[in-house]
This record gives C-alpha cells, structure tokens and sequence, in this order.
C-alpha cells in the first residue's frame, strides 16, 4: 500500500510545472485580488482573503487524486495494480492517503507564503493545524471518489469535479464572510456552508489571525468529525470502483 | 512470499465463465496447465484468450467456474494468486510520467526485491530488453516497441512461478521479438510456468510446448505440436519422382494405401500425394510398390501450423 501511495503522491509532484503555475496563481490571487479587496472594504479583506486561498489550494491538491485514479481507469493502470499482490482495500487507502498527503503539501507551501505576509500566523497554532489539514484533505479525496464512482470512468469526471470544486467553494466562508452569506441565502442553506470543512478550515486559520482567543477544541473536533465520514464514504467508493474494475473490467 | 509447493498443474481451470451483458467471453473452459511448461494460447479476435489471461491473473473475476493457480483459487484467494504470477499485458501499461527504471523499480518492489538486488537486476533487465538508453525517458514519450519491451521486461525483475504474457512481441520488431523468445525460454529454464497467447503462428511454434486453441470462448484443443499436426487429415505432402514414367498399376497401389488422402499426377514421372502421418505411410508406400517402379527421390512436407489452426477453427464454425 505505501509503495502504492509513494507513486500516487509522485504523480502529484511529476505535474510540478503545474504545480508551479498553480502556486503562482494562488500567491497572485492572494496579493493582488487581496489586496485590492482590502482596500474596497471596511475590514482587513487581506487577511480574511489569505487564508482562504489556502484553503482553495489545499481543496484542488486533495481533489487532484480523482484526476490520477480517473487516468489509472482510463490508462489501465488500475488493472495492472489489480495483477499486482494488493488488496483492493490497500488501494483504496493508498489513494485516500495519498489525497490527503498532497493537499497538506500543497497547502503548506500556501500557508508558508500566507505565514510571511501575515505575521500572526506564524504561530503554534497554524502548526497544529497541520494534522486537520492532512485529514480534511483525505476527506476530500473521498470527495474525489465519489466523482470518479459516478463519472464511471469517463469524462463526465472532468465536468463533476469543476462542477464540485466551483459549488464547494462558492458555497463556502472561504471567500466571503459569513455575514455576507446570511444576507444571499435561507438560514438552512448558511447554517450547511458553515458545516462545509472547506469554510471550517478557513475559519480556523482565520481564528488564529483574528482572535487566537476563541480557537477552540470543538471546532477542530467539528472539522476532523466531518472530514472522517468524507474519506470514509470515499474509501467505501473506492473499493467499490476497484471491485467493480475486477468484476467487469470498467466502472 | 517465496512458496516452495511443486504441483503438477501451474493452473487448473474448471469451468471458467466470464459473461459481459449478453456476450460470453469464455465458455466454461476446463484447462489444465502443466508446471514447467509453455503453453501457447492460439485463437481468432474475440476467441477468449485475453479474457482467460486476465481472469487467472485476478485483473477479471469469474462470472462462473473458478480455477487454481499453483494451487490456489483466484476468487477466494486473489492475494495468494497475485503473489505467486504476473502478467504481461497486451497495450503496456505503466505510470505515464515515470521513466522505465521507475517502472521496473516499483514492479520488483512489489515483489519484496528490494535494496542493491533490485537495483543491480533493473538494471541488467533494462539491457538485456534493450532500453538502458531509453532509461530516462518518460513511459508517455517511448515508442510503441519500447513500451511494448517495457511491458514485458516487468516479469524479468520477480521471476514468477507462473508468468503470463498476452501478444508478447506485438509492435516489436524482428529482432526484438526474438530476443523476447529467447528469454521467455530462459524463464521457462529457470523454472517458471509460462502462458503466452498470441496470433502469430511463428511465434507459437518456437515457443510451445503444448497449444491450446480457443474459439467463440470455447477451448477447442490442447496437444503439442507434432501431435496436432499429425491430427490434420492429409495435412503431410509427399512429392514422389520415379526414375522412369509412373504406370497405371503403381498409382492404384499408391491410392491403396491407408492414409492416403489425395493423389495427383504431377508430369510422366513425379506425383503428389496428400497423405495423414507420413512417417507411417512412408515404409508402407516404399513396401507396396518396390516391385513395380524405382523411386529417384522423396519430399515430405509436413503441414504448418496455420493448417492446424484453420482445421480446428473451421470446424468449430462448421465450415
């Protein structure tokens, strides 16, 4: 399973030029839309705006698992791990893992940049955030599965995971204060994109920034919580797409 | 992970099924396949060969029927099968941003061939398959050859017990493949069971021991070589030349003979004769007429094996 997920996670660090783009665009977003927000409103939008893009970086590495085992079907790839002595749980997690490795990574090397522009940041506190960001970021590879199970296979993937990525960040704190969100949607639908793990995350960095204070164990218990039931829901589709592969040959 | 049983049958197929909606795959195929040996896998497009490869490789599950391999099921007991054969597949299939030693790294790796050993045998597997120049360059960018070689170097790194290759020396070219043959025969020294399918009939004659032939998903026959040759029906040529003009009389006795098929004047002096199994007709032939004409020379022609094939493969169409 580890070698397994060594070589999902290499995948994820052979696209690296991609990466690179991805980091630049995610640091330009950060500084200049930041910035110039910052100035259109009546609080620090900067440093609310910060640690979102973090988030949404964090949230595109996790989901990027999807896009590898959507081309392990298509490539066959999956069929090769098949013939290799692997148990179709061994990978389903190294997948699940591996989600959540590259979305801690990559979020680091966000929460890195954040941390040098916004002083109150470098903090124990962002450190131990670490080990929540590592397992919302294997729940949202089970997002990533749940996709790939639906899309069978095929290049419905694509319009799912753009479709997913776009709602649950729309539908999220990450952008927006919550006050901005009451004022657009019914309680219900706010109270749900309060619960989204991408807004919990968010909101826990932002804690540390503005009012390191009020972090509290129930919010990180909340967002692990949360984050637990995706990756497992996701390790259920997973080895339901594994197990379907060596039934039929496809999804 | 090293198993030390010895059993006479690598594999053991009872009535293996593979349905896919309406279409039958395979057709509860009983095969036994002996330790030790290389059994060829002959058969049209769709005949059932692939599927069957992939079914004791545990990439497919059964729809019905299960088998064994090296005593071990492979719907109960997938692990234990995977750990103990590989496959080589027919389109390559590798990490496509990973370079070849990458590929063959992980492969031994999943082996438990780790370390210097590992290092030291991905290296030698990459000459001897001829890709240590291609070593850094990425799966996605080699040739369809390469990749081809690639795909089946994988199953040099762990010398299974049981190695399984599927078109082995498609898009290979002249001596490539005959540099593919020449290892799967040193695997097969070494103790493996083998299984190759293909289609190319030159392939399966350097290589087999035995031949299985498929169509429709049916098993059709296994037997070696010379056997199935002799099982063609006036499948040996024999072109006779007398030392002086062929009577009447000697040709009548020629057409009694058993297992003549056909016979066929050729000029005054030579004549062809289709006969079945002519090692036995050849003493009863020179027995009958050496009274009666003097023959100046004899060829034999045994039948090919695409002769074999197409007689198993038409009937089982009923042509």
């Amino acid at each position: 399973m580890l070698r397994v997920l060594r070589v999902d996670l290499s995948y994820f660090f052979r696209t690296k030029w991609l990466i690179a783009t991805l980091v630049a665009l995610n640091v330009s977003d950060m500084l200049v839309a930041g910035l110039i927000y910052s100035n259109m409103m009546s609080f620090n939008y900067f440093q609310f705006f910060a640690p979102g893009v973090v988030v949404a970086g964090m949230f595109a590495a996790a989901l990027d698992v999807g896009r590898r085992v959507h081309l392990g079907l298509t490539e066959g790839v999956t069929q090769y791990y098949l013939s290799l002595p692997l148990s179709l749980e061994g990978i389903a997690w190294a997948h699940i893992i591996s989600a959540g490795l590259g979305g801690t990574i990559y979020g680091s090397i966000l929460l890195v940049v954040a941390m040098a522009i916004i002083p109150k940041l470098a903090s124990f506190a962002t450190l131990a955030m670490l080990p929540v960001i590592f397992v919302v970021s294997m729940g949202l590879g089970g997002i990533a599965a749940v996709l790939n199970l639906f899309s069978k296979g095929g290049d419905r993937y694509w319009v799912f995971a753009e479709g997913v990525q776009v709602s649950l960040l729309g539908l999220s704190t990450v952008f927006y204060p919550i006050s901005v969100i009451d004022s657009f949607f019914p309680s219900g639908v706010a109270q749900a994109i309060v619960l989204n793990p991408l807004s919990q995350v968010a909101d826990d960095l932002r804690d540390i920034v503005f009012s390191p204070a009020s972090l509290s164990l129930g919010a990180f218990v909340l967002v692990v919580g949360t984050s637990l039931l995706l990756l497992l829901a996701g390790f259920v589709c997973y080895r339901y797409v594994f197990a379907k592969v060596w039934e039929v040959g496809k999804v | 992970m090293e198993d030390q049983r010895f059993l006479e049958w690598s594999v053991e197929s009872r009535e293996l099924t593979k349905v896919y909606g309406k279409k039958i795959a395979l057709d509860h195929l009983n095969l036994d396949v002996s330790t030790g040996q290389v059994l060829v896998l002959l058969g049209p497009n769709g005949s059932g060969k692939t599927t069957f490869l992939h079914l004791i490789s545990t990439v497919l599950k059964p729809s019905g029927g299960t088998a064994l391999v090296m005593g071990y099921d492979i719907i109960k007991q997938p692990l234990k099968v995977r750990q103990v054969s590989s496959i080589s597949f027919q389109d390559p299939r590798g990490f496509w941003r990973h370079k070849p030693s990458h590929i063959l790294s992980f492969h031994a790796s999943m082996y438990g061939v780790d370390g210097q050993e590992r290092k030291r045998i991905v290296e030698k597997t990459l000459k001897d398959f001829e890709l240590w120049s291609s070593k850094d360059t990425k799966f996605m960018h080699l040739s369809g050859g390469q990749a081809k070689r690639l795909e089946v170097a994988k199953l040099f790194v762990y010398k299974p017990k049981l190695a399984i290759f599927d078109e082995p020396t498609t898009m290979v070219d002249l001596d490539g493949k005959g540099m593919i043959w020449d290892k799967i025969h040193e695997l097969k020294e070494e103790g493996s069971t083998v299984i190759v399918a293909t289609n190319e009939v030159r392939e399966a004659e350097y290589l087999a021991d035995k031949i299985t032939i498929l169509a429709g998903g049916k098993h059709l026959v296994t037997d070696s070589l010379g056997n199935l040759k002799d099982s063609v029906r006036g499948g040996d040529v024999v072109d006779l030349e007398f030392a002086l003009p062929v009577e009447q009389r000697v040709l009548e006795l020629i057409q009694g003979i058993e297992g003549t098929d056909d016979l066929k004047v050729v000029d005054t002096n030579r004549v062809r004769v289709r006969v079945s199994m002519s090692e036995d007709w050849l003493p009863k032939m020179t027995d009958r007429i050496h009274d009666f004409a003097k023959v100046k020379s004899i060829k034999v022609t045994e039948p090919s094996l695409d002769d074999v094939f197409l007689k198993y493969t038409e009937e089982s169409r009923g042509v």
